[in-house]
Parts: C-alpha cells; structure tokens; sequence
C-alpha cells in the first residue's frame, strides 16, 4: 500500500460534502493504482466530472500511476482571469 | 447608413471647450476592427508617441468595437487608450458592465478626449447633445457617490465613467470606474483622465446600433450563446465560483507568486479562494450587458473591521492584495479590494506595490519611522492602511501611489520590482508558465495577463495543451493564437471571457453580418497581427527598445519552494525566435516588409534599417 | 371475538432492534407508543445476528450514519442499565486469495476517502493483534480500530425495558392484519385482538416488512437472505475483534462467556423463509473457520440457528414515509444492530418534527424507482460497493450546495388545462445581463437599442434586477384608458397596439400598473409585448430562466404585479 493525499476542489467538492475546503484526504491505496482507478473504484467519481488532475503540481494524465507520497488534486473543467 | 458601427467619433478639446463630430473612416475601421485596433490607430494619428504622458497632448480616447452593445454574449467592453502614465507605453485598459454599449447607444464609435481643463469637470452626453459641466460638486467623491450624484445631475438611467480620489491625486496606479464598481485598471489611465481635470463622462443613449443582417446576425449570435451557456467553464465554473476559482488551482501548481514572488506557493491560498469567497461573503452574480456567464460577485463583509460591500474581489485581486502581501484574512482582502474601488486604483498594481513595500521593509532599505508603521508581509491590518494611504495618497502613501517601480527604484532596489515596462506583473508565476515568462516579457503594455493569457493552453489546454515547463514552439503560440488573437478580440468589443467556448471564427461569424463588411477568420488572422505590430511600433517609437523585453531577474532565479520548486523562467534566445516569428530583426524592430505586409508602412521610421 | 380498541400516538411493528430504539427514543420525548410484536423482543433477524458493530465495508453512503451510531455504542450500557457486552476491539475483514488482496485495499482507501479510520494490514500486522489467527491461510486484511462486537440480547433487551419505563406500551404474540387509513388522516392496524388507532405507524418488521408493504399496495425491492449460525462451548480468550472474511460470509467472534459465535456461508438454498439450519452448511462454516482460527479441531457446538436478512440491492435500508401515515424502516441487510440506536433516534426526531432528518436523506425509497423487482440479487459481503452518486455533470449550473441562484429551478412545462402560457418573472434569477431587452429589440426592431423597448430590465439595487413588462392581466386597465381604439384584445387575453389608431396620447401608460406600456418617440406611438405571437424572444434567450414563458396562474400574476408596481419607479422612461 502507498499513501498518497486527495484533494477535491470547487464543483467536485459535493463528492465529499463533509471535507473542509481547506483538508486533503489522507488514503492509502494499493500500489500501482492509476489516477483513473483512483477516481472510479476508490473515490467513486465519475472520470469525466475532471478535467484538470494534478499530481505534485504537475498536470497529468489519468492513466498515471501513484507513488508514495503523490499530492494529488483534481479539478472541474475551470478557467481564470 | 453605418452598421454595427455608428459612424461618428465624438472630439472633446477640455482646453478649449470645444465639441467636434467626425465621421469614422470605415477603411481605418476595416483594418483595425474597432476597440482596442480602432482607437489605438487613432492615438497614433493624434499624437507622437514620445510626448509626456501626463500633458495637455496626450489624448484619453474611449472606444468601442462594432460588436459593442450588439446585443451578442457578453458584447459589453469599451477601451481606453493613451500614453500610459504609468508606463510610458501606449495603454489599453478595458472594462465591461454598461457604459460601452451605452456610448454606442448615444450614437458614437469612440471618444477622444484632448485638452486639459483648469477646473474640474465633467462630460453629459446626451445621445447628440454634449455638455462640458462643472465638477466641483463631484471631486473627491468616490465612483460609487460620483455615480448616485450625476444620475441625480443628468439622467437617472445614465451610464457613468469616472476616477475615484486615486485618479484625482494622479496616483500613476489610477483606473477609470464604471457601473460603480467595474475598472479599466491597469496602466494609470486614471491619472491621465485626473490630470485632465476629467472627474467623469455621463451618458444616455437613446439610439441604437443597426445591424447589415439582423436574422444572420441573430442567429449567429444564439448559436454563440447556447455554445456558452453549454460549457462547463463559461457557464459553470465562473458562474459558481467567479474567477477566484483559479486560486487554489495555480497554487496547486506551484505556480501562486507569493510575497512579492519570493515563492510560488501560498500556504494559506485555500482561505483566499473562490470556494471562500463563494461560502463567506457571496451575495449573489450579476452581469454585464448581454452576458449570460455573469462572473461579476456581489460580494459583502457584513460586520467586523473590514465591513464593506462590493464586488469581487476577483483572481488577480485575491492575489495581488492576499498572496503576493502575505495576506490570508479573506475579509481584509476583500476590505482592501473595496478600497482600491473607493479609490479607483488598480488592485494589481496595488497589491504589488505593497508587496514591493513590504519586502523594502524586511530587508531594512525603508525603515517604519518613513512608512509610519511596521509593513511586513501578512500584516492584514498594515496591508489595509497601505492601501487608504495610497488611494488618499496620504503619508507614505504618497510615495506607493507612484507604482512599485518608482518605490523600488527609490529606495535603491530596483529588483524588487516585479514587472516589466514598469508594469507589475500578475497572478501567474513565469517561473512555472513559460509561455506567460515570453509573454510578460514582450506584451506591449507591460507584464500583463490579459494580452495572451497561454495559461489557456499550459493549463486548461485550449486550443491545445502545452506543458508550461516548457517553452519550446511556444514562441508560436504565445505569438498568434494568443497576443495577435487577443488584439483581436479587444477590438471587437466582446469579452475575453467567452473565448473559453468559443473561436475566433465565431466571433467573425458575428462581425460580417453585424457590419456588412467582409471580416473573416483569414483577415481576423491579419488585423491582430496589425494592431500588435501598430502598438510595438508606439513603443519604439517612445523610447523602448529589445533591452525592455525582459523579466525580473528573480524569476530567472530557481523558486526555492512547492511543488515545482527549482523551476525557473528560462526566456533566454526564445525571445530572438520569437521576434524572427513576428518578422522584426533582433532588436524588436519590424522589418520594412513585415510593415508593408500589414500597410503600417506610413507610421513614424521606427522600422528595421536592414530588411 | 371482540376487538379491543385503543389509541396511541404512534405504533412500531417489530421488537428488533430498530422498533425498540425507535419506541425508546419517541416515549423518551414523551409520545405514547404501542409496540406490537409477532412472537418475542429480538426473535427475528436482531436476536440472531452476529453481533458485530462495525463501520467498515459499508457502502459510502452508508458509512456516515454507522459512524454516527458507533460513536454512541460506548455509553450505551451506562445509558440502558445494563452490560451489553459491548468490545470496542476492532473490526477485521480478512483476505485468503490473491484475487481479493487488490480490491480489499481499494475498497480500504474507498472507505478512508469518507473519513473512516480503516487500514490495510499484511498479515504480520494481523497477527500482532490477533495471534488467534493461523497465518498460513491468511494475507492480509482491513482493519478499522473503532468497530467491535456486543451482544445483540442484551443489546435489544436493554432498550425493550428502557422504553417500557419510559411509557411504551405492548402487545407480544400478536401480529399484524392489516394497516388501514382513515379519512380523518390517522392509521388504524389491526391485529387479531386488538384495533389500534395511531397518527403515525412505523413497520420495522424486518423480513416481515414486505408482507405488510404489500398489505398497503406497495411492491419494494427487498428481498430476505438466509444465513446460518452457532456458538461454541466455552474457550480461553483467543480472540477479541469482530472477524469477516472478503468474497464470503463467514463471520466470527469470541462472546464474552468464550464461546466462539460464527456462521454465514450458504452451500445450499432452501426455502427463503426457512430459519432452520442444514448439516452441509453448517459443516462448510466450520471448515472454513477451522481454516482461520488456531486450535479449534475438538471444540463442541452448543448451539445453531438460522436467520433472515431482509436486504436491498444497494446494501442500506429504506427509510422513508409509504404514505401519509405509515413511515418504512427495514432492509438492513444485516447493518440493523449496528445502525439501530442512531436509526431510532433519527426517527423520533423525524416523527416529532415532521422533517426528514439530513443523515437519513441517502435512505428514501424513491432511489429504487424504476428498479426490475426480478433483476437484482442481494449485494454480500464487501463487494457491495456500489455507484450511487449521480454521474451528470451538466454544463448548466454545476454547483454543489450553498451556492445562491445558480441552478435555474425545475418548472412545470405542462399544458395545463385553462391557464394560458405567460411570461413568469423571478427576479431572483435575473443578473440583470439585459439579455431580454436586446432579444426583443433585435426581435421587434431589427437592431439592438435599449430605450422604447417592450420589456426593460430595472436596477433598484446592486443586486436585485427586475425585468418589467406587461403581465398581461386581467383587468386591462390599459383597454379602458384608451379612447382611440389603440389596443385590440384577441382571443387569448393577449392587448397589442393597433398602430394606425395610436396616436402617442399615453393615456395607457398611467394605467398600466405594472409600466408594461412604453412611448417611443421615433414612432410617436406606444408599444407593448404581444408575447412575439407566442415565441417569446426574451423568455427564449434568458440565459438564467429568469424569464420563462409557461402556464401562469393568477396567484402567480399577481405576485409578479406586486413586485413590478413596487419598482415601478425605478423604470425610468420619462
């Protein structure tokens, strides 16, 4: 098992309606496991509500594996000014 | 008969009191669409741009593009171009709301305002009746009482344009307010429209605009606006948690400035955020003109220290007034935020300026007997006082009304500015986003954002994405479908801000039946092109040179600390490719044929020797 | 025989766990509750339950309100006066193949991404904190700290005597006929000697719940599972957590007397009402146990019995209202013990307030809409993971909750007999973006302008925007102002301007008491909305359905004048 840390942000907050805005969940997952994994059997949600998932700062591709420690954090299709 | 356009710039000489019309020359008009293109043109015809940029000869110029106030999504935004008092390159400020469909509305494509009036004043336009009137009742007044008070003066539906104290004291950092709240911020236009004794423009318009093909352009038109009521970003993310929603994001990233970009990751960015905003202080959206996102929050601080009510604060501002000053009290940026509105200041630029300050604070170069108090970064309360001292440029604030180059530069540190033609940079780290590193460092009007935001494409991959670590074959990217395409899209009138859902074909596909003239996607390609090289050559032409293409040196320094720690803006021989790309030589020069090519050739020799 | 008649303020059906937390709870806050039993307190699926208070490998929507209710478990002996035996030692679910070790420890990190306090252990780990375990059989497990055992007599018991101090009164042996409604709203159930009238009836039934649903006409997917149980003789302490197995229904633990209570695993389906055991069964369980557990080769079964599960397709219960009187709480696919204090609470608070609790909101029956009664199978053990959430990411209004105005609200579109289609006005949706008035400009007059306009957005505050227009009502004071024939009525109630007759006089304009009419000088005439001739422009291209154009009643047109007449100044067309 790895530990890595989630974060869920704006609009994929309602998932988890419970975490504070400002938490991370703390889970450990079994190795190997793919981000798209990750979304679709452990957090349960569905892979096309992200458009940004970001590990280590670092945008990726959903079918990246996790390693120890990994921050991982996904977002909702966003933008800024 | 003039379609989409109205056909007549309205000429205001203060000095003399003198009201002209003049018919708007629909070849010009063809060539730089209108907006930002059109009155950038007509700045360059109006003066040379070596002049002083806060004398009687540097004109304020107000324009609108032909899709202004047509109706179309978000069709909202007016410009304002001028010398930039704050940066000495040619300025333009944008900004949304209801005054520039209401300037198009009273019959008029643009305003140019010359002159310098030895009293204070202001302008009511009354479709085509235009009055020079007193102001004397009006300065000093915030924009939101200047607002209440000239709709008591004039008419109660007018839409009103004006500078707060900030623009009145000729703080170089001033922007023009409208609809109380909205500012076209950024280069120190404010201090321009001051120095012009110009306390604000009211108008009411009665007419309207014709368009070439009403069915064509309406159906055009709704199919823009069922694309962006169908997206996720445009319709969703803005609407449900404003621009801020950003903030965690780039933190997330590494790529947040922090402390006057001595790091690029907030600690406290979650408590600055658009998820905070949205749950603390939220009251509810509103929008511009014909805009279905309606991004614009109401937001209010009900009780406490930091009472106040407005809008925002917005990304740049959460982060220019939080992160960059160490700031993570959500109420006192936002307090702050209500403030620079009060004081009609650019948040940005004052954010940054505080930063600049606190850093020249805890390095020892100003000392707290000069600035009153002790100015160190995340002081909430110090941050706040900062900002009321600069807007009333009371004390110390005398000296940060100026920008933070001129503070830096006076107190002997001038790397502690963080900008570039003395503009202040924003809220993305060039560290992290290399394409925003070339793009900052070559935008005309100084570090900027909104002049190719490649975020887009680094980030949220559109058109496509590109890992902003690197900058390889951005030098493209950050050249055309981002600087040139924005030139373009200023110069329509529509907002940036739609461009999330939809491209530039549609926006084209609005201009053709809008004008009856034929825009299209290929010339819309040319005209950006155009307007950017016609605003390069004011810049030459005002003294700057390749050597002004350049970032900070701490941004080429490693960030020392998040998750992209190490990383750096690495520029280098990039910006030599990238003139290569936009046909000018190695000194930002355009060649001779790249000006023929784009019919700029009779503008002033500020062209390449060699071609 | 004669019916005996009484009266109580609620009935609870059932004497499990759930009837006497419920009967508990309500007579605690002072209701007068009859509790009627079939047989005895605990004879159904409480008294013959493994006994197991557990958390883990609940279904994500599930795992809250178990947290909830474990967290009250340690003062519940105090509470009852009584030793429920309770053990807070932990909770394992152990792995045997390889083929479960990866979906156990994603199903570990699906429970902690809910909060729970679960781990993964390799089999060292296991065996540190019980060494009553052969390892040779075993690779692992999720171990969740927090969960643990009781005994479920006790348990039950306690909160009977609790609730009959409290005022609960009784009726054992004695089962329900029928559940009828009266016409002044109140239940009436019935049984063979007795005829009790209630305002609310609660049926926690367990696998007797289904009859009686169907006695009041409602087919609900629940279905009952057998498992089969027994108890050892007497042991020295080997083991003190709660023990189940992954892919299986094994379950074992150590009561407090020794014995080792295990049971689950069915080889064989008999009849799904039976509660009697069978040999091959019972020898499968004790294999598989001899498998897991050390030393167990000469130890004795005192005791085995047979029990029923009534499940669901998704692992929960239903809790939820069957109609205006009778409230559901059954299904709980064997989670009835453990959920069973937090359950009974929440349904007091439920039948006194009159409001559904938030934490039972995951629980209503409405979720099984639609569902095929013949296509589904009861979910076991920790596969029961299941994706309840709502997969839709719209692009219109996205948002979770809290957030103000983003989420345009459902509205009826249906052709409603005698209401004509009107404009509807919710100035709480509108962001004054104007949108209507360039629609009906470009609509009306071929270009975008935004005075002389048949509907204008008026701004009293910076955040509260009102689009005015002609409400069409149906006093039509406009008609009677003009004495020049001006405004012309068709059949559907909708006045538009006649413009040859017009002659700009703007009688109509003061009588209109919304400010719906509007003078346009270049025409010299005045202009109203004639609804676009039923394709309203504004209400199309409202991106907020701040404006829709649906059938009206006039409590609606009403509220709509009001609202207009009041801003009335601030719709500034001089």
């Amino acid at each position: 098992m790895i530990n890595v840390t989630v974060k869920l942000s704006a609009d994929l907050r309602r998932y988890r309606p419970a975490l504070r805005i400002d938490e991370s969940l703390p889970l450990s997952v079994p190795e190997e496991t793919t981000l798209l994994e990750l979304l679709s059997e452990i957090l349960q949600i569905p892979a096309h509500a992200i458009a940004i998932p970001i590990v280590n700062g670092v945008k990726c591709k959903l079918n990246q594996k996790l390693v120890e420690g990994d921050r991982v954090a996904f977002w909702p299709p966003m933008a800024g000014g | 008969m003039y379609y989409g356009y109205t056909g007549t710039i309205l000429r205001v000489n203060l000095t003399h009191g003198e009201v002209t019309k003049e018919a708007l020359d629909l070849k010009m008009a063809e060539e730089f669409v209108g907006g930002r293109g059109l009155a950038s043109r007509l700045l360059c015809a109006e003066i040379d741009p070596e002049i002083e940029a806060m004398s009687p000869e540097n004109p304020l110029i107000f324009g609108t593009g032909p899709l202004t106030g047509t109706g179309a999504p978000a069709t909202a935004r007016y410009v304002v171009v001028c010398k930039a008092p704050l940066t000495g390159t040619i300025a333009c400020s944008n900004s949304g709301g209801f005054f520039g469909p209401e300037i198009k509305f009273a019959g008029y494509d643009a305003l140019i305002i010359e002159g310098e009036s030895p009293e204070p004043v202001y302008l009511w336009i009354q479709d085509d009746r235009v009055e020079i009137r007193s102001a004397s009742l009006l300065w000093g007044k915030t924009p939101v009482e200047t607002e209440s008070t000239l709709q008591k003066l004039t008419h109660p539906a007018s839409k009103i344009a004006c500078i707060g104290p900030g623009g009145e004291k000729l703080s170089l950092m001033a922007g023009i307010v409208n609809d109380n709240y909205r500012l076209a911020a950024r280069s120190g236009v404010g201090a321009l429209m001051g120095k012009k004794k110009l306390k604000a423009i009211a108008i009411r318009g009665t007419g309207g605009v014709n368009l070439a093909d009403p069915e064509q352009f309406w159906k055009a038109s709704m199919d823009m606006h069922a694309k962006i009521t169908g997206d996720p970003v445009s319709f969703g993310s803005f609407r449900a948690y404003g621009t801020a929603s950003l903030v965690n994001l780039i933190n997330e990233m590494g790529a947040y400035p922090t402390r006057n970009f001595q790091s690029d990751t907030f600690e406290d960015a979650v408590k600055t955020g658009g998820e905070a905003i949205t749950e603390d202080i939220l009251e509810r959206n509103r929008a511009c003109f014909a805009c279905p996102i309606s991004c614009t929050r109401v937001t209010e601080v009900k009780e406490g220290p930091y009472k106040g009510r407005g809008e925002g604060p917005e990304y740049e501002s959460t982060w220019s007034l939080g992160a960059l000053c160490g700031v993570s009290n959500l109420e006192a940026v936002a307090k702050a935020n209500y403030l620079c509105g009060d004081y009609g200041i650019d948040t940005i630029s004052t954010g940054a300026t505080i930063a600049c300050a606190m850093e020249l604070f805890e390095t020892g170069a100003l000392s707290e007997k000069e600035i009153g108090f002790p100015l160190r970064f995340g002081d909430e309360a110090a941050m706040v006082r900062a900002v009321e001292m600069t807007g009333k440029r009371e004390g110390f604030g005398d000296i940060l009304a100026d920008g933070s180059y001129r503070l830096a530069e006076r107190y002997g540190h001038p790397e502690f500015f963080m900008g570039v033609k003395k503009l202040e940079m924003s809220a993305y780290s060039p560290r992290v986003f290399q394409g925003m590193a070339l793009q900052y460092a070559t935008s005309n009007r100084g570090a900027c954002h909104v002049r190719g935001n490649t975020v887009a494409a680094e980030l949220y991959g559109i058109p496509r994405y590109m890992p902003p670590e690197v900058l390889e074959q951005k030098e493209e990217m950050v050249r055309r479908p981002f600087q040139n395409s924005t030139a373009f899209v200023d110069s329509t009138g529509i907002c940036l801000f739609t461009k999330f859902a939809i491209t530039h074909r549609e926006i084209c596909a609005l201009l053709a039946p809008a004008t009856g003239i034929d825009f299209n996607f290929d010339r819309s390609i040319v005209q950006g092109d155009r307007i950017w090289n016609l605003e390069r050559m004011f810049n030459l032409r005002a003294g700057f040179t390749a050597a002004d293409d350049k970032l900070p040196a701490r941004v080429s320094e490693p960030s020392p600390d998040g998750p992209r720690a190490g990383s750096r803006a690495i520029l280098q021989n990039h910006i030599q490719t990238y003139y290569q790309l936009r046909g000018w030589d190695e000194e930002g020069r355009p060649t001779r044929s790249k000006l023929k090519e784009l019919n700029l050739e009779d503008f002033w020799n500020v062209c390449s020797e060699h071609d | 025989m004669i019916m005996k008649k009484l009266k109580a303020d609620v009935i609870i059906i059932g004497g499990g766990i759930v009837g006497c937390t419920t009967a508990y709870n309500l007579s605690q806050r002072g209701a007068d509750v009859l509790l009627i039993e079939k047989n005895g307190i605990g004879s159904g699926a409480t008294g013959r339950s493994g006994g197991g208070i557990r958390q883990s490998a609940r279904v994500s929507n599930e795992i809250p309100l178990a947290m909830e209710s474990v967290a009250l478990f340690p003062g519940l002996s105090a509470e009852l006066g009584i030793d429920i035996e309770y053990t807070q030692s932990g909770n394992f679910r152990l792995v045997e193949m390889p083929d479960h070790l990866r979906p156990m420890q994603v199903d570990v990190a699906r429970q902690q991404s809910h909060g729970l306090d679960v781990r993964w252990l390799g089999v060292t780990d296991v065996l540190e904190l019980a060494p009553g375990l052969r390892w040779q059989n075993i690779m692992g497990a999720s171990y969740c700290p927090d969960d643990g055992h009781c005994d479920p007599f006790r348990m039950v018991s306690g909160f009977f005597r609790k609730a009959k101090e409290f005022g609960t009164k009784v009726l054992l042996n004695s089962e329900v006929q029928s559940i009828e409604q009266t016409d002044d709203g109140k239940a009436v159930v019935k049984t063979s000697t007795h005829s009790v009238q209630a305002e609310k009836v609660i049926i926690a039934a367990g696998f007797g719940s289904q009859e009686l649903c169907q006695k009041i006409g409602l087919d609900l997917p629940l279905q009952n599972v057998r498992y089969e149980s027994m108890v050892t003789e007497p042991l020295p302490p080997i083991l003190s957590q709660m023990f189940g197995v992954a892919s299986s229904d094994l379950f074992f633990r150590q009561t407090q007397n020794g014995g080792i209570h295990f049971g689950g695993g069915l080889l064989e389906e008999e009849d799904e009402e039976d509660t009697k055991t069978t040999r091959d069964n019972l020898n499968m369980a004790v294999a598989h146990i001899s498998r897991l557990v050390k030393d167990l080769g000469k130890t004795n079964l005192l005791r085995t019995w047979g029990g029923l599960d009534p499940s669901t397709p998704d692992g929960m219960p239903i809790l939820d209202y069957l109609n205006e009187n009778v409230l559901l709480a059954t299904g709980f696919c064997g989670h009835g013990l453990a959920l069973g204090p937090i359950v009974g609470r929440y349904l007091a608070e439920w039948i006194s307030s009159g409001q559904l609790p938030e934490a039972l909101e995951p629980f209503k029956r409405n979720r099984f809409d639609g569902w095929l009664q013949t296509k589904w199978t009861p979910s076991g053990a920790f596969a029961a993971v299941l994706a309840t959430e709502d997969t839709q990411t719209s692009g219109r209004g996205t948002v979770g909750s809290g957030i103000p105005f983003m989420t345009p609200p459902e509205y009826d579109d249906s052709e409603d007999e005698g209401l004509h289609k009107l404009l509807s006005v919710n100035p709480e949706m509108c962001t004054g973006c104007r949108m209507c008035e360039s629609a009906c400009s470009i609509e009306h007059e071929k270009m975008v302008r935004q005075t002389g306009l048949r509907i204008q957005v008026a701004y009293p505050s910076d955040d509260f925007f009102l689009p005015i227009m002609c409400i069409h009502c149906e006093e039509m004071h406009c008609m009677e102002a003009c004495v020049y024939d001006a405004l012309e009525i068709n059949d559907y109630g909708i006045v538009s301007v006649v413009d040859e007759n017009c002659i700009g006089c703007m009688l109509c304009i003061p009588a209109c008491p919304t400010g719906g009419i509007t003078y346009v000088d270049s025409k010299e005439t005045v202009v109203k909305c004639n609804l676009c001739g039923g394709n309203p422009a504004c209400a199309k291209y409202c991106p907020t359905q701040a404006i829709t154009f649906r059938p009206i009643d006039d409590e609606i047109r009403e509220k709509m004048e009001t609202v207009m007449s009041k801003h009335l100044d601030s719709r500034i067309e001089k």
